[in-house]
């Protein structure tokens, strides 16, 4: 019999080193395994294995338990009674371990995903000294500061530039316009840690169209062949060949990519016209990453910027800081993030609410266990006077209340592993939930339920264990005033934080419906943007919109460069008279003649791009209202500006601000002037074309089999702009649908609350509204008596609520330039939904009892 | 002075008589084999612990041993202390049993 798989699973190893030394825990573990094979033998291996944990236990114990060996019997006792009463007191046992498992399952998840967030870029091993260097409020800075600063200080160890490649790969087995491709300076291997599977870092970039690639693009390029040595053809135009194999990349990095290539193809790509973007000052176009020494702390290093900048101030405005690589993830988003962050902020409110809500469940617990309080009374006096101090009591209670809770934990682990799937698919990542290999998940477990049954006890422990045997013998209820007014309490408070949450996600959907309304297109004619792949088609696009217009299903139609909700790329713009201050990045796209009317872009002065002045296809230039306020012109028509690459731009018109971003910013100035045929920003990109909501099926088709005539290597890559809009805000649109799932829950664990007391009042009642019932109470008098108490308290509760709501959710819609108000019918609204959700609750018992015979009622003597 | 209790009195015996290789597994075998008792390896751990801290047994660690996988064992050894303890303990036994009317008789009964 082998015993080589009697390891100890980690979690249960890190616990024990903590309260053992190393050297004793392994005789102890020796020892016992020395007749292991004897035991298994013996008792076959699952026995032996089952034998061998409780050997360890016992050890434990008699370590540890020396003191309390009279605890030890006093524990079986308590334990049979809390058993006793579980099962006597079935409903209210449910209830509370409902209650209390559903309030853990929600907070653990949270947690689960807090901790998760928190890891991202842990994996590098020099993580703890790479830093990205940001400015102002963009995350990427120019092309030459990486290089800059390392000549410059010491400190800085290694320097590389990231930098996005757009575009799409083709070989035989398909076509993929989905993979993620990086170009990278060579020092970016130093600083990170990314394994290669095959293939050797310092050659293997060292030639410009060379690639390395994940283990995942590399099955779903090549299949099982040896990627090493093929090509795969990017965008029509060159070929990359695949000269080493990475590790697949882990998900929590905000560095995401299939894909690495050398800055020396990124060069080769631009051409000769546009190298110089590698080598400038005067833009934001790379991100740039610094390792810093050892034992250098980011601030010190931040403290020489101001000095640094001032020395190129003629060249570039900077005002530089350093983000460390782990906190990036976290920090919120700076312009042209890498990937969409989450902010800190977001955890801590999630956790907050998290809390919040496993604090309802405990007050569930807090108000069931005292309801049940002259139940309990009678066997609280007699072991009083049979000789239990208090402090026996209240360790009682304890006990009882982390009984519940270590049952609610197993209830929800089954719970967490079955919603993690849909939890996972809801957040966009991929949490793994292993107890045994993971302490710090179980540490999250135990702590959660530690903390819930220590919360939950505390008031039952403390107030029943106070109880005088004299008075209970006498007879003398408990259902007095104090403990009646902190019943009240908690009931307030689990209401108001229901109504918060209900309120929160109204707000949230009001805001998300606003900035729908503010976009473009409409619904009786949607907008379909066709993404154009071909190289050839590019350049040449009017041949297909010549056959597509025939069709009399199309509307109208334009071609640009960008779609007009989403326009990266930025130049500093210059103008005649302009001073350094003044200078500042302008938005620029190139679109067809007919793009101002097809969008129902309004033209507030001058006119739109026209045929008839051939000028207009070099030199004209329409700039939006903020561009002029900026500039700071009166008439801007006829006036010159430039950028980029484009010099000597003449205004031919104002267009009316449009929101190229989304509605978190203010409108950018944007400059937009006709397609070129060449050079990088040469070429169609979208066509857009307007066609009849009615036929979409058809009309899709229609647009297959036409782009198929014109180029049949690719296939129809098509959006709707209003799906793309939508999109834009998946993250607002997520947290409002996360808050709702909460305010759900919350709604759900307070009714259970207010079901569990209304029972017992209910009980408590009986006599009362028997004699009410005789003496002539209709039912539905019954009820509303029973009803008001609780309605009372949601509505005071509600009202306290509403200005912490207020200025909460006022604070949040600062992030919005655009915002709409909230309105009292909102609240109105959370008010209303609680005071039903309460009533239903209540209904349940007060209609039973008003039903019921009023003799039997009086009939308990 | 306190007098050893029966586990400690048995322990040490039973580390004397496997004379300077006694370690947990061997202790409990023999206690076994004397005794028709299985003792729990607490049951020798605790005994063993505090033997040790009152300084009646020398904890030694040998050199890794290929059948512990290169681990080592810990062996034990009665001190001059222990050995004190136990006569102390005899010498109490005699005194206590003697005097007693002949309670040989009842058995045979």
């Amino acid at each position: 019999m082998d015993n080589k798989s009697l390891t100890l699973p980690k979690t249960v190893d890190f616990i024990l080193k903590l309260f053992i030394k190393n050297d004793t825990l392994s005789e102890w573990t020796g020892d016992l395994q020395e007749i292991f094979s004897f035991q298994v033998r013996e008792r076959g291996l699952t026995k032996a294995r089952i034998w061998y944990s409780f050997q360890i236990l016992f050890i434990l114990l008699s370590f540890f338990k020396t003191q309390s060996e009279w605890g030890f019997i006093m524990f079986k006792n308590y334990l049979k009674v809390a058993l006793r009463n579980l099962r006597r007191q079935k409903i209210y046992s449910f209830i509370n371990v409902v209650g209390l498992s559903v309030g853990m399952t929600v907070s653990i998840l949270i947690f689960l995903l807090v901790r998760y967030e928190r890891s991202y870029d842990t994996f590098h091993q020099k993580a703890a000294t790479i830093c990205r260097v940001a400015d102002e409020n963009y995350s990427t800075t120019a092309a030459n500061l990486g290089q800059a600063l390392k000549q410059e200080f010491p400190e800085v160890k290694h320097a590389a530039r990231v930098v996005k490649l757009g575009g799409f790969l083709h070989n035989e087995k398909g076509f993929f316009n989905d993979t993620d491709m990086l170009c990278v300076d060579p020092e970016f291997f130093n600083m990170f840690s990314y394994p290669l599977i095959t293939g050797n870092l310092p050659d293997s970039l060292d030639q410009p169209f060379q690639v390395l690639i994940t283990q995942e693009l590399a099955t779903r390029l090549f299949g099982n062949n040896d990627p090493v040595g093929q090509t795969i053809n990017y965008n029509d135009r060159f070929d990359f060949a695949v000269n080493g194999v990475l590790q697949n990349i882990p998900e929590n990095t905000h560095i995401k990519f299939d894909m690495l290539v050398s800055m020396l193809t990124y060069k080769a790509l631009l051409g000769p016209d546009l190298e110089h973007f590698l080598n400038r000052w005067g833009s934001h176009d790379f991100w740039t990453y610094i390792q810093l020494q050892d034992n250098i702390k980011p601030i010190q290093l931040e403290e020489k910027f101001p000095q640094f900048e001032t020395q190129y101030k003629d060249l570039e405005k900077m005002d530089l800081f350093l983000q460390p690589v782990r906190n990036i993830h976290l920090s919120g988003n700076l312009r042209f993030e890498m990937e969409t962050n989450t902010d800190v902020r977001n955890l801590y409110i999630l956790s907050t609410i998290a809390f919040l809500i496993l604090l309802i469940a405990c007050f569930n617990f807090m108000n069931l266990a005292t309801a049940q309080v002259t139940k309990r009374s009678k066997e609280v006096g007699l072991r009083k006077v049979v000789g239990s101090s208090r402090g026996q009591l209240i360790r009682q209670f304890f006990g009882e209340s982390m009984v519940f809770a270590l049952f609610a934990l197993g209830v929800s682990l089954l719970l967490v592993k079955i919603s993690l799937p849909a939890f996972n698919s809801f957040i966009q990542r991929n949490l793994e939930v292993d107890v045994f290999n993971d302490p710090g998940i179980l540490a999250i477990f135990l702590g959660t339920a530690f903390f819930t049954g220590f919360v939950s006890g505390c008031y039952p422990a403390l107030f029943l264990s106070s109880f005088q045997p004299m008075r209970i013998l006498k007879g003398d209820k408990f259902g007095s005033k104090k403990s009646l007014i902190f019943r009240n309490v908690l009931v307030v408070f689990q209401f108001s934080i229901t109504i918060f949450l209900i309120f929160c996600s109204l707000v949230v959907f009001n805001q998300l419906r606003f900035l729908k309304d503010k976009s473009f297109g409409n619904v009786e004619n949607p907008i379909v943007n066709i993404f154009i792949s071909d190289a050839q088609l590019r350049s040449n696009p009017r041949p297909l919109e010549n056959e597509l217009r025939k069709n009399a299903l199309i509307i109208n139609l334009t071609s640009s460069f960008n779609l007009p909700i989403s326009i990266p790329t930025g130049n500093n713009v210059t103008w005649e008279g302009q001073t350094e201050e003044e200078k500042f990045m302008i938005r620029q796209t190139n679109v067809d003649y007919n793009f101002t009317d097809f969008y129902g872009i309004e033209i507030v002065k001058g006119r739109t791009f026209n045929k008839v002045f051939s000028t207009d296809r070099d030199l004209a230039v329409l700039i939006n209202e903020t561009a002029v306020r900026r500039i700071g012109w009166e008439d801007p028509i006829g006036k010159r500006i430039n950028y980029g690459v484009n010099e000597g731009m003449v205004v031919i018109g104002v267009i009316k601000d449009f929101n190229h971003k989304p509605l978190y910013d203010e409108i950018e100035p944007l400059a937009i002037s006709l397609i070129q045929d060449s050079g990088y920003f040469g070429g169609v990109n979208y066509i857009s074309i307007k066609i009849s909501a009615d036929h979409i099926p058809k009309t899709l088709e229609f647009l297959e089999k036409t782009l198929k005539k014109f180029s049949s290597r690719f296939p129809l890559n098509y959006s709707f702009l209003d799906e793309l809009i939508e999109a834009r805000y998946q993250t607002e649109r997520k947290m409002g649908r996360s808050i709702t799932y909460m305010a759900i829950i919350a709604v759900f664990l307070a009714c259970m609350g207010i079901f569990g007391l209304s029972l017992f009042t209910v009980e408590e009642k009986t006599k009362e509204i028997g004699i009410r019932k005789i003496l002539g109470a209709t039912a539905s008098n019954i009820v509303f008596i029973l009803s008001k108490e609780f309605v009372k308290w949601v509505v005071i509760g509600a009202l306290l609520t509403f200005p912490i709501a207020w200025i909460v959710m006022n604070k949040w819609l600062q992030n919005f330039a655009y915002r709409t108000n909230i309105g009292f019918d909102a609240f109105a609204l959370a008010l209303a939904l609680s005071i039903v959700v309460a009533f239903l609750a209540v209904s349940f018992q007060s209609i039973r009892a008003a039903l019921g015979n009023p003799i039997n009622a009086i009939r308990h003597e | 002075m306190k007098l050893l209790s029966r586990a400690e009195e048995i322990i040490l015996l039973t580390i004397l008589k496997l004379d300077n290789y006694a370690y947990g597994v061997n202790i409990r075998e023999q206690i076994y084999r004397d005794t028709g008792d299985k003792w729990s390896f607490a049951s020798i751990y605790k005994p063993l612990d505090k033997l040790n801290r009152k300084h009646y047994v020398q904890k030694i660690k040998s050199d890794p041993l290929p059948e512990r996988g290169g681990k080592s064992r810990f062996y034990y050894k009665v001190t001059f202390e222990g050995k004190q303890a136990l006569i102390r303990l005899y010498e109490a036994q005699q005194k206590i049993w003697s005097g007693v009317p002949d309670i040989k008789l009842e058995f045979d009964q």
